[in-house]
C-alpha cells in the first residue's frame, strides 16, 4: 500500500504540529508521521511552558527577533486554540555585580529586539512584586511580556486545528528510509509506504537521524537531560512571576522556578549532556540540587509538598563537518540560531532542526515560517477556502460561572461527574478528550489533554474511572 | 427544593455519618450530608479486617460491620431533618455574610447549599510514589495500598494482581493489611520495606499481618529508585548504606497519608472532623471526638459564640515489647482484661477475612469472615476452605465449612 500526498511532515511535537496547522491554508494534501502512541510527546510533554519575552540569545540573533513577534502574537494563537495563557511576567535574579551586568545585557538584547516592558529593577523594587524573593537577590531584570501556558493543549490545540482542516496524522508510524524518485520522496516506515513533494523534518531529538536519511550530516544532536519537580497548587501564592536565575558563578545553571497554568509550582531544569535521547530517568541527585537551589531563589518555598518529577531532554544541535580522517566531527562554529533551512540536495526537504528554548514560543512561528518556504515552490497555489484557524470550544468546568456550569450540566449529566477529584475534571470533558479530532487514546493522553491524574493523588482515585470510561469510547482500548 | 441547612456535613464517612446522629440524636438542627461516593461509610467499606470497635463499642468487629452499627441507627431515625446527596463533589465552600455556600456537582445538576455551620469530614489521601525524589522513569504497575485494597474488596479486580510479585514500601498500617490480604489471595509478596528502624504502623498489624504471615520485613531499607522504563521491573534499596537490587513488577505503597483539606476555609462556624483534621490511628478516636463535636456545633447554632474545637492528636507510640495485641492499649507486662487472656490461650490469629466472588455472572463478591478466631496451624486450610466456596446468591448467609466451623458471608452495603 502506498499514500501520495504533496506534503510530509515527520514528528508531531509542537514544532510539526505548528507546521502542519499553517499549511492547511493553502490546498495542498499534508500528512504527519509520529512514531510514538500519540502526538505531543518528546520534549514538547516535557518543559517549563514558558513564553519568553525575546530577550534569548546574542544581541543581533534571528532567534529573539523571533520570540519577540511570537510573544506579541501569542494569545491570539491561544485564543483561536483555545488554551490559557497568562502573561505573569518574569524575574531574572541577581545575587552580585556578575549577575547585575547579565542582567543589563539581557536588557539590552531584548530592547533591541523590539521587546517592551522591560526594567531593572533593585532588591526593594523586586520585593514589591514577588515578596518571597529570597534574602541574597541584590536585583532583578523584569520583563512583563513573559507569560505561562498549558505546554499539552497549545501543542494539541494545533494538531486537531490542523487535521480539523484536513491534514492526517499517523500514530506510531516511525521512519525507516527515506529516497527521492522522481522529484517525489519516497518515505518507507514500519506502517505503509508514503510519498511527497515536500518533506518536513520535524523529528526533535531525531532530526539529525532523519537528514542523514537523504542528505549529507551536517549536524547532530546531543540531548541535553533536564529534571523537574511539580510542588503542590500554589494556595497561598507564594510566587506570581517565573524567576529565573542570572546564572552567576554558584547557581545552578539555568533552575526556574514557575508558576504554571494548573497553578503548580515547577522547579527545574537540571542541565545533564547524556548520550541515550530516550533517557528520561530522574535522579534523587539532580532533583535534591534543584530543590536547594530554588530555595535561594524564593523562600518560603515548600519543597516537601512534591506531587510528582519528570525529565526531558532538550535537543541541543551541533555542527558537525568531516575532518582529515573522513569522520564527522563537532565545529568550533556553535549553533546561534534554529535550524530552519532546505536541504543542500534536495530543496522540497526542509530541516526545522535543533528548536530548544524558545521553541515552544516560537512553534507558531516556525510553522508559519516553514508553511511559506513550502507555498513559495508553488506557482500556482489556491487558498483552502474552508480554512478556520479555531478550533471547537473546550468546555473546563470548573472554571464556569454558577449558572454555566448549571446550563451545561443539564445538557450533558457528564459535566457533572467529577472523576478526578483533585483536579476537578469530569466525565463530560475526558470523554471530550477522547472525541476530537487526535484525541486522547488512553491514560496518558488524557492526563495531558486534560490534567486529570496531575493532583496530588496522581490518579490512584480516579485512574479506574478513567480506563472504564476509555473502554466505553474506544471499541479497540486495551 | 429548600436549599438552606442549620449544619452541612462535607464527607459520608464514619466521621460525618456519627456527627450526624450525635446532631440528629440529640438537638433539632436541619442537616446535610454531601458524599462523592455513590454510598456513606468512606474508606470502611473497603476495610475488611478486623480491629475496629475495640474501644468504642468494646468489640471487635470488621470495618464493614462497624459501619453498620451507625449506618443502622442512621436507618432507624426520623429523618426529615437530614439530607443526604450522594455521589455529589463539593467544588467549592465560602462564607458570605453570616452563611456558608457550598457549590456541588452531580449528575443530577449543580446545586448550591447554604448552612449556618459547616463540617469538613473529608478523610485523607494516601501519598504516592510519585510524590518521592527517586531515580525511576514514569513507569506503571504502581499503587497505592488504598487503591488496591479497594480494587480487590470493592471492585472485585482481583485480577490486576493476579500472578505479580509485589514489594510493598513503607509500613503504614494499611500496607501491613495489605500484606496479609495479598498473601490470603496467594498473590507473591516480595518484602514489606521501611526507611526507619521501626515500623510506622502499629504493633498488633506488624504481629498480625507480618509475623503471622511470613512476610518478609526490611527495615532501614530506603527506596531509592525503581528499574524499568515503561514498567517495573524492580526496585532499587539502600540498605544499611548498600544499594540492592529486587525484582517485582508491581509496588504498592503505603508511604502515608495527608488530611484532604483543599476546601477547607479559615472561618467562624467551620469544624473540622476525623481524619480531614488530622490523621487518627484508630476509627473509634474519630466516634468519640464526634460525641464531643456535636454539642460545640450546637453551642455555635443557638449562640453564634465558637469555642476552638481542634482536637488533641492522639499519638499512639507503638511499644516494641507489648505482650497483648488486642486492643490498642497494647498491655505490655499482664493482661488487662479476660478477653486478652482469652486470646492468649488458644495462641490464635483473628478471624480470618476475605472477600468470595459470588458465582452469579456479576463481578460481586461478598466479605467472608470466621465466626471464631482461627489458630496459626489451621490457618491455611481455613482460606483455602473458603476459597473454595461455591456460592450462588448475593445474600447475607451463613456457611459451615469442613472444618466444623462457621464463615459469615456478608453484602456490600
Amino acid at each position: 500500500m502506498k499514500k501520495e500526498v504533496d506534503v510530509i511532515i515527520i514528528g508531531a511535537g509542537v514544532i510539526g504540529s505548528f507546521v502542519a496547522r499553517h499549511m492547511m491554508k493553502k490546498n495542498l494534501q499534508v500528512i504527519v508521521l509520529e512514531k510514538e502512541e500519540d502526538i505531543c510527546c518528546g520534549i514538547s510533554k516535557a518543559h517549563t511552558a514558558i513564553v519568553h519575552c525575546g530577550y534569548n540569545g546574542k544581541l543581533g540573533a534571528e532567534k529573539g527577533k523571533i520570540t519577540t513577534r511570537a510573544n506579541e502574537n501569542f494569545h491570539n494563537v491561544c485564543e483561536e486554540l483555545d488554551t490559557e495563557f497568562i502573561r505573569c511576567g518574569s524575574l531574572v535574579t541577581a545575587k552580585g555585580k556578575d549577575g547585575i551586568d547579565k542582567i543589563k545585557d539581557k536588557i539590552k538584547v531584548g530592547k533591541s529586539n523590539g521587546v517592551k516592558g522591560l526594567h531593572f529593577l533593585n532588591r526593594e523594587e523586586t520585593l514589591k512584586i514577588e515578596p518571597n524573593i529570597g534574602d541574597e537577590i541584590i536585583a532583578s531584570g523584569y520583563a512583563e511580556t513573559t507569560g505561562i501556558a498549558d505546554p499539552f493543549l497549545y501543542c494539541v490545540g494545533a494538531m486537531e486545528n490542523a487535521v480539523d482542516n484536513g491534514a492526517e496524522v499517523y500514530l506510531n508510524t516511525y521512519v525507516r528510509d527515506i529516497e527521492k524518485v522522481n522529484d517525489k520522496f519516497l518515505v518507507g516506515t514500519n506502517n505503509i509506504e508514503f510519498t511527497s513533494k515536500h518533506l518536513i523534518n520535524c523529528a526533535g531529538l531525531y532530526s539529525d537521524e532523519i537528514n542523514n536519511l537523504i542528505e549529507e550530516p551536517f549536524f547532530e544532536i546531543k540531548p541535553r537531560k533536564g529534571e523537574y519537580i511539580v510542588l503542590d497548587k500554589d494556595k497561598e501564592k507564594k510566587v506570581s512571576h517565573v524567576v529565573f536565575q542570572a546564572n552567576e558563578k554558584d547557581d545552578m545553571k539555568g533552575i526556574i522556578i514557575v508558576p504554571t497554568i494548573h497553578g503548580n509550582i515547577l522547579l527545574g531544569p537540571s542541565a545533564e549532556d547524556v548520550d541515550d535521547k530516550s533517557d528520561t530517568r530522574t535522579t534523587i541527585e539532580s532533583l535534591e540540587l534543584i530543590k536547594k537551589s530554588c530555595k535561594r531563589s524564593l523562600k518560603n518555598l515548600n519543597t516537601d509538598e512534591v506531587i510528582a518529577t519528570f525529565s526531558g531532554s532538550r535537543p541541543r544541535p551541533n555542527w558537525i563537518e568531516l575532518n582529515e580522517q573522513g569522520e564527522y566531527e563537532e565545529s568550533e562554529d556553535k549553533v546561534k540560531n534554529f535550524i530552519i533551512e532546505r536541504g543542500r540536495k534536495n530543496k522540497h526537504f526542509i530541516n526545522v532542526a535543533g528548536i530548544k528554548s524558545p521553541g515552544f514560543t516560537c512553534a507558531d512561528e516556525i510553522g508559519k515560517m516553514v508553511s511559506e518556504m513550502v507555498f513559495s515552490d508553488y506557482d500556482e497555489l489556491k487558498d483552502n477556502i474552508d480554512f478556520n484557524s479555531k478550533i471547537r470550544k473546550r468546555i473546563n468546568v470548573d472554571k464556569l460561572s454558577s449558572s454555566e456550569k448549571e446550563k451545561v450540566i443539564k445538557e450533558n449529566p457528564d459535566y457533572g461527574e467529577v472523576i478526578c477529584k483533585c483536579n476537578k475534571i469530569t466525565k463530560g470533558e475526558i470523554i471530550d478528550s477522547i472525541r476530537r479530532n487526535v484525541g486522547s487514546k488512553d491514560v496518558d493522553g488524557v492526563k495531558r489533554r486534560t490534567s486529570a491524574l496531575m493532583g496530588k493523588c496522581q490518579g490512584s482515585r480516579c485512574i479506574e474511572k478513567i480506563e472504564k470510561t476509555l473502554k466505553e469510547e474506544c471499541s479497540n482500548y486495551e | 427544593m429548600n436549599n438552606k441547612y442549620d449544619c452541612i456535613i462535607i464527607g459520608g464517612g464514619i466521621a460525618g455519618v456519627s456527627l450526624c446522629l450525635n446532631l440528629l440524636k440529640f438537638t433539632d438542627c436541619n442537616i446535610a450530608i454531601v458524599e462523592r461516593e455513590d454510598r456513606l461509610g468512606g474508606v470502611l467499606n473497603q476495610c475488611i479486617h478486623e480491629g475496629f470497635g475495640l474501644t468504642y463499642l468494646e468489640k471487635n468487629l470488621t470495618g464493614p460491620e462497624y459501619l453498620d452499627v451507625f449506618l443502622e441507627q442512621l436507618d432507624h431515625l426520623e429523618n426529615d431533618r437530614l439530607t443526604i446527596y450522594k455521589s455529589t463533589e463539593v467544588t467549592d465552600t465560602k462564607k458570605t455574610g453570616n452563611d456558608f455556600e457550598i457549590q456541588a456537582s452531580s449528575r443530577k445538576g449543580f446545586i448550591k447549599l447554604k448552612s449556618k455551620a459547616i463540617v469538613y469530614s473529608t478523610g485523607c489521601t494516601e501519598r504516592h510514589v510519585n510524590n518521592l525524589l527517586l531515580n525511576k522513569n514514569r513507569v506503571k504497575g504502581i499503587y497505592t495500598a488504598g487503591q488496591a485494597q479497594k480494587l480487590i474488596n470493592l471492585d472485585g479486580n482481583i485480577d490486576t494482581f493476579k500472578d505479580k510479585k509485589i514489594v510493598i514500601v513503607g509500613t503504614g498500617d494499611i500496607g501491613m493489611i495489605m500484606a496479609r490480604r495479598f498473601i490470603i489471595e496467594e498473590i507473591d509478596i516480595k518484602c514489606i520495606l521501611e526507611r526507619n528502624t521501626e515500623i510506622s504502623g502499629s504493633y498488633r498489624n506488624k504481629v498480625e499481618c507480618l509475623d503471622k504471615y511470613d512476610v518478609k520485613l526490611k527495615l532501614n531499607a530506603e527506596f531509592i529508585g525503581i528499574k524499568g522504563k515503561k514498567i517495573v521491573e524492580g526496585i532499587y534499596i539502600l540498605k544499611d548504606g548498600v544499594e540492592e537490587f529486587m525484582k517485582c513488577d508491581t509496588i504498592v505503597s503505603a508511604i502515608g497519608l495527608v488530611p484532604e483539606d483543599d476546601l477547607i476555609i479559615d472561618e467562624t462556624g467551620v469544624f473540622i472532623l476525623g481524619n480531614g483534621d488530622y490523621v487518627h490511628d484508630v476509627v473509634d478516636d474519630i466516634n468519640f471526638e464526634a460525641d464531643v463535636l456535636y454539642k460545640e456545633i450546637n453551642q455555635y447554632l443557638k449562640t453564634n459564640t465558637y469555642e476552638a474545637n481542634r482536637f488533641e492528636q492522639n499519638i499512639n507510640n507503638s511499644v516494641p515489647e507489648v505482650l497483648c495485641i488486642l486492643c490498642p492499649k497494647s498491655c505490655v507486662k499482664e493482661y488487662g482484661c479476660d478477653r486478652g487472656k482469652e486470646m492468649s490461650d488458644k495462641k490464635g490469629l483473628y478471624s480470618i477475612t476475605t472477600s468470595i466472588k459470588v458465582l452469579d455472572g456479576t463481578n460481586r463478591r461478598l466479605f467472608a469472615k470466621t465466626e471464631v478466631p482461627v489458630s496459626l496451624d489451621q490457618r491455611d486450610n481455613v482460606i483455602y476452605e473458603i476459597k473454595s466456596l461455591e456460592i450462588l446468591d448475593y445474600v447475607d448467609q451463613e456457611v459451615e465449612l469442613g472444618l466444623g466451623m462457621n464463615v459469615l458471608l456478608k453484602t456490600i452495603r
